[in-house]
């Protein structure tokens, strides 16, 4: 295993993490940064661009933004690494078909020679999760855990990205029912529950959060009281959109279907970083729409 | 086109109930003639009677100002009259390679799709419309819209075709032919200008700065010069054009 100071990222942000829940961005440094993992800002980039809607709409302008993402990375001799799971399906993605085929490699190098820029491929891009089980490892963390979260029981939401398509994706135990974020969840002393419809999707990608709000939603309640029904104290997710979709949408859910929802929506790296001493403030935990206070209480924490 | 001739060769045959049992192997010589012309306007109406069944969720563009709801897409029966010609176009090459010829209607990515579960979205039925050239329709239908790209179908898919991949061309087309939903462009002027889909606004400077971060992210938001970059990006590919 790699000495964990040796382990520098170039850090792509995105839109959400930055512009929507900077908590999560914060929680991302300070959780690396006590692991001596540094993290180096990758200055320019953009919008990933979205997968669900950018390349939807036009998929040379998905594959050119995003070599362009890349590049930055690749300049600075640096793998990136990414805590939103659309960003990772992008650039992952199109790290991936770049490698595989010669058309897209032709629309990388001509868009990118009309900006003075150029992509190899010599960079790889991890996601925050992938990071942390592969390059740092579930033993190694265990030994920077400091205030075990013990009496909480956290339902894992894994989202879709991360995992899927499969065969551009680095995690070796297929997709029905893995257990990587389980274990990392784990590790924090928190206790990963069974859960209905655990691997299903938040409802917010692929457009569909934007172009059928309704539907969206929908599919959010439904993992939501599924989560209350199996006594979960939170959700725990690992995307920038997922956690968006899960604490704003509560709000629109209830709004739309007079419910009361209050489930707590922790990122991992809030999570992790709260088993390691730092603040739910240092975590930005309180800048959440829905109130963590209940979490924090059955923590002692505050 | 040989192909489907053959075919049309056999529901003819088989709409003649009164004549010859079996299927005739030619019909060469009743080319051009009246006998022929009857047969084929039986079969389109046969053809267009077991399309009456098909449900389809499609509702006109023009009502699609607001987002869509779940009521827009309770299941509507299809009017069609569907022509020969239509059934016969060829299928795009960018289609092809994501190997929905393939498709045995087996309905496995319906069966797991999240959001076919609450709508009348059905995956095996936007793969089949696209194999029979039935695109034009389902490029103005909400259908194609309502996958959230989870990719449990094409995880799933027994001939591992690359349903999200088909998905993502019907919606370049769609796009391309000015089917694109209203919020959609809007959200897309946003990254045209500030070069992310989601910019930053004061509510969330405030709270970076709470949170000890720069007030503004190191992203285009602090480098004019890299936004200048998106923005050639934007119009070479022609994205500008397409939203503007």
């Amino acid at each position: 295993m790699k000495v964990l100071g040796e382990l520098r990222f170039a850090f792509f942000l995105g839109c959400i993490m930055p512009n929507r829940y900077p908590g999560l961005e914060a929680s991302v440094r300070r959780v690396f940064e006590k692991l001596g993992i540094e993290l180096v800002d990758m200055k320019g980039a953009s919008c990933c661009p979205a997968p669900g809607v950018v390349r939807s709409f036009k998929f040379d302008t998905w594959v050119a933004l995003g070599a362009r993402n890349l590049s930055i990375a690749e300049e600075m001799g640096l793998d990136i690494v990414t805590g939103c799971s659309g960003c990772y399906g992008t650039l992952r993605d199109i790290w991936y078909e770049h490698r595989e085929k010669k058309e897209i490699r032709d629309k990388v190098d001509y868009y990118l020679s009309q900006i003075g820029k150029s992509f190899k491929g010599k960079i790889k891009v991890k996601h925050v999760l992938e990071v942390l089980h592969f390059d740092v490892g579930v033993e190694k963390l265990k030994e920077f855990i400091k205030k075990p979260l013990s009496n909480i029981k956290a339902a894992v939401h894994y989202g879709c990205h991360i995992l899927k398509p499969s065969d551009k994706r680095p995690w070796k135990e297929g997709t029905e029912k893995p257990r990587f974020f389980d274990e990392l969840v784990e590790v924090t002393g928190a206790k990963s529950i069974d859960w209905k419809d655990k691997f299903m999707c938040c409802g917010a990608g692929g457009g569909v959060r934007s172009g059928a709000l309704d539907v969206a939603l929908h599919m959010t309640k439904e993992k939501i009281e599924n989560a209350y029904a199996s006594g979960a104290d939170c959700i725990v997710n690992a995307c920038s959109f997922c956690h968006l979709q899960f604490d704003t949408g509560q709000i629109e859910i209830n709004k739309s279907y007079g419910t009361s929802f209050n489930m707590p929506i922790i990122y991992y790296t809030q999570l992790l970083g709260l088993a390691m001493g730092l603040s739910p403030e240092e975590l930005g935990l309180h800048q959440n729409n829905v109130s963590v206070e209940p979490l924090l209480r059955k923590l002692g924490v505050n | 086109m040989k192909s489907s001739l053959a075919h049309a060769k056999i529901l003819v045959s088989e709409d003649d109930g009164n004549k010859a049992k079996g299927y005739r192997t030619s019909c060469d010589e009743e080319l051009g003639s009246k006998i022929f012309e009857e047969k084929l306007r039986k079969f389109k109406k046969e053809l267009n009677r077991n399309y009456e069944s098909l449900i389809r969720t499609q509702i006109p563009y023009e009502s699609l100002e607001e987002p869509i709801t779940m009521a827009d897409t309770k299941p509507l029966i299809a009017s069609y009259p569907i022509t020969l010609e239509q059934l016969n176009k060829k299928i795009p090459e960018v289609l092809k390679e994501t190997g929905i010829e393939k498709c045995i209607q087996c309905g496995t990515c319906t069966g797991s799709c999240p959001s076919g579960r609450r709508t009348a979205f059905r995956t095996r039925v936007v793969i089949r419309k696209a194999l029979l050239g039935l695109r034009e329709d389902l490029l103005k239908s909400n259908d194609i819209w309502l996958c959230t790209t989870c990719y449990t179908c094409y995880e799933r898919c027994p001939r591992k075709i690359s349903i999200i991949e088909a998905i993502i061309a019907l919606r370049n087309m769609a796009a391309a032919q000015g089917f694109m939903l209203p919020r959609h462009k809007e959200i897309s002027k946003y990254l045209v200008s500030y070069g992310h889909l989601v910019p930053i606004n004061e509510p969330n400077k405030k709270r970076r700065t709470e949170l000890g971060l720069s007030e503004v992210p190191p992203t285009v938001h602090s480098h004019p010069e890299a936004l200048e970059e998106v923005k050639k990006l934007l119009e070479v590919t022609g994205f500008t054009k397409l939203v503007g």
